[in-house]
């Protein structure tokens, strides 16, 4: 008998499905001069003077590894922010971990709160790792489908409608990925009152919150009687474009960090220390930036908002995030079908909306952080597209 | 002044051949609205003119000599520094001035065609000017950044992959 590798790995590794993006992006890979609306990150490289303090930070010999927690500076600097931009106060010592990414976080924070058989309550469309590390962690996902007749927001009737004993554990991510969808103050609060109710640990993965416009995004934490059931992931990624250095953090209550960082320190250790001396730059001295970056992207966001109604695509206008999520229904293709052949036919890449859930076929997704001439150039090849 | 003529300043500022079309719809304003703004702006003499950045050197047509001359000067009662300045911005050779703190009073970007016009412009017309005290002549060798622009980088080349979650 011959050597099998596959009857070796896991059944519940081999029971989570793939990801729908990958075989888009196996799709995309053998094409050559596509302009790309599917990058889920900035467009631009990280400020200068984060790269130039990492790069001295190298010189003076910072190649070690730092505390579990991360380091005491860039600890410091979260909770200043936290407290500034959030208005959440946390305590520098007890109730921060700084993470490899938001992702690191976001799986951290499912095994440590989930028991086989817990449910947790994804509302989706949505980033494609809830699921799947909720599996990982042996909890049972949930979907919570949202539709774009309520602008992709959760509204406490459809929570309720799928809470039941064994919900342990609700993900909330707005400024949402793949929607741009945001949450009002009001709206957050309902939510918040039905999570207390319910005895629900909310997960709030708040990525984009520097990417909202026109309105001031709300931290799930400061709503009153939220501290303590949320468990705050963020990173600096999105907002101060520094995804490749893997620099997210997880902020919550004590016990929480408690538990996580056994994980943490077994599995990863310590975040890289190159990452977190930039990102103590980034908190010191590149909101600044982060401001002109904003501005740009709200530039194009609402060019594009208006070019895609001039061609016909019908969408929610996004409040946040770098992402349109428009209804391609009325052309009679799936989500797949018309992204596929939009690549095919006028080289131009998409997400199909199906990648983040099942609610979202019918929909794709276009990222706008490219530059304005690509934008444009995008967008008169979707035009022909569909109307020839 | 009105936010919608600053962000409009801070566009063509940047870019001052987008169209207005797509001002308004960056903005998310008419075009009236925008036409209407630019033409107050213009007649304000808030926008004094529409220009283009150029990196002469690769034009490679017949260079000019730049240089920053520091002006020493004694100002003058009721007046002060203003006379002299709006003498020496006359000249033609003189693209830029501007009053400074430190050990001089003026700024004076200067752009000739030779080291020699520099220096004569210099002897002959600036240094005979009435309360001018002294002069240093700081010729540019090799501009790095002009206009917010870094020249001779190497073009950016989008390294991401095409389709990120």
């Amino acid at each position: 008998m011959t050597f099998q590798p596959n009857d070796y790995i896991s059944p519940s590794i081999k029971a989570i499905p793939p990801s729908g993006i990958r075989k888009f992006f196996d799709l995309c890979a053998g094409s050559k001069d596509i302009i790309s609306l599917g990058v889920g990150e900035p467009d631009f490289v990280s400020p200068w003077t984060i790269r130039e303090a990492c790069v001295y930070s190298l010189g003076k010999g910072y190649t070690m590894y730092t505390s579990n927690y991360g380091m005491p500076e860039l600890r410091k600097e979260i909770v200043r922010y936290l407290y500034e931009r959030c208005g959440v106060e946390y305590n520098e010592n007890t109730d921060i971990i700084v993470t490899v990414g938001a992702s690191e976080a976001i799986d951290m924070a499912l095994r440590t709160l989930l028991t086989p058989g817990d449910e947790v309550l994804i509302p989706e469309p949505c980033y494609v790792s809830y699921q799947a590390c909720t599996l990982m962690s042996g909890g049972v996902p949930v979907s919570v489908p949202l539709s774009a007749e309520n602008k992709f927001k959760l509204t406490p009737e459809d929570l309720e409608k799928h809470i039941t004993p064994k919900s342990k554990v609700l993900i909330l991510s707005f400024p949402n990925n793949p929607t741009g969808a945001i949450m009002d103050r009001e709206e957050l609060t309902a939510l918040a009152n039905v999570a207390i109710k319910h005895d629900l640990i909310v997960i709030s993965d708040e990525i984009y919150c520097e990417l909202t416009y026109e309105k001031e995004p709300i931290s799930v934490a400061s709503l009153p009687g939220m501290k303590e059931r949320t468990i705050l992931v963020n990173g600096v990624s999105k907002s101060f474009a520094m995804t490749g250095w893997r620099i997210g953090y997880v902020a919550c209550a004590p016990e929480f960090i408690s538990a996580m960082v056994k994980i943490h320190q077994y599995t990863i250790l310590c975040a890289p220390i190159m990452g977190q001396m930039a990102a103590i730059e980034a908190f010191q001295n590149g909101l600044p930036e982060v401001e002109k970056m904003r501005t740009e992207y709200n530039y194009r966001r609402r060019y594009i908002v208006e070019k895609a109604a001039e061609i016909g695509l019908d969408m929610v206008t996004p409040e946040g995030t770098f992402y349109v999520f428009p209804s391609i229904k009325k052309f009679g293709m799936s989500s797949e079908e018309f992204a596929g052949r939009l690549l095919q036919e006028k080289k131009v890449a998409v997400v199909p909306g199906n990648a983040f859930g099942a609610c979202g076929e019918g929909f794709i997704r276009c990222s706008y952080a490219t530059s304005f001439q690509q934008i444009i150039e995008a967008l008169k090849r979707i035009d022909a597209f569909v109307n020839g | 002044m009105e936010q919608l003529k600053l962000e409009i300043l801070n566009i063509l500022e940047n870019n001052s051949r987008v169209p207005k079309k797509s001002i308004a719809s960056m903005l998310g304003v008419s075009l009236e609205e925008v036409t209407k703004a630019i033409e107050e702006l213009e007649q304000d003499h808030v926008i004094l003119k529409y220009t283009t950045i150029i990196n002469w050197e690769k034009a490679q047509s017949e260079n000019t000599v730049h240089a920053r001359i520091d002006v020493q000067v004694q100002p003058q009662r009721e007046v002060g520094f203003d006379e002299i300045a709006k003498r020496i911005c006359r000249f033609p050779e003189v693209k830029s001035l501007m009053l400074v703190s430190g050990k001089f009073d003026f700024a004076v970007m200067v752009e000739a065609k030779t080291m020699m016009d520099v220096s004569n412009f210099v002897s002959g017309k600036l240094s005979t000017i009435d309360g001018v005290k002294s002069t240093w002549t700081n010729f540019v060798l090799k501009y790095y950044k002009t206009n917010e622009v870094i020249l001779d980088e190497d073009s950016f080349v989008d390294n991401r992959q095409v389709i990120i979650p």
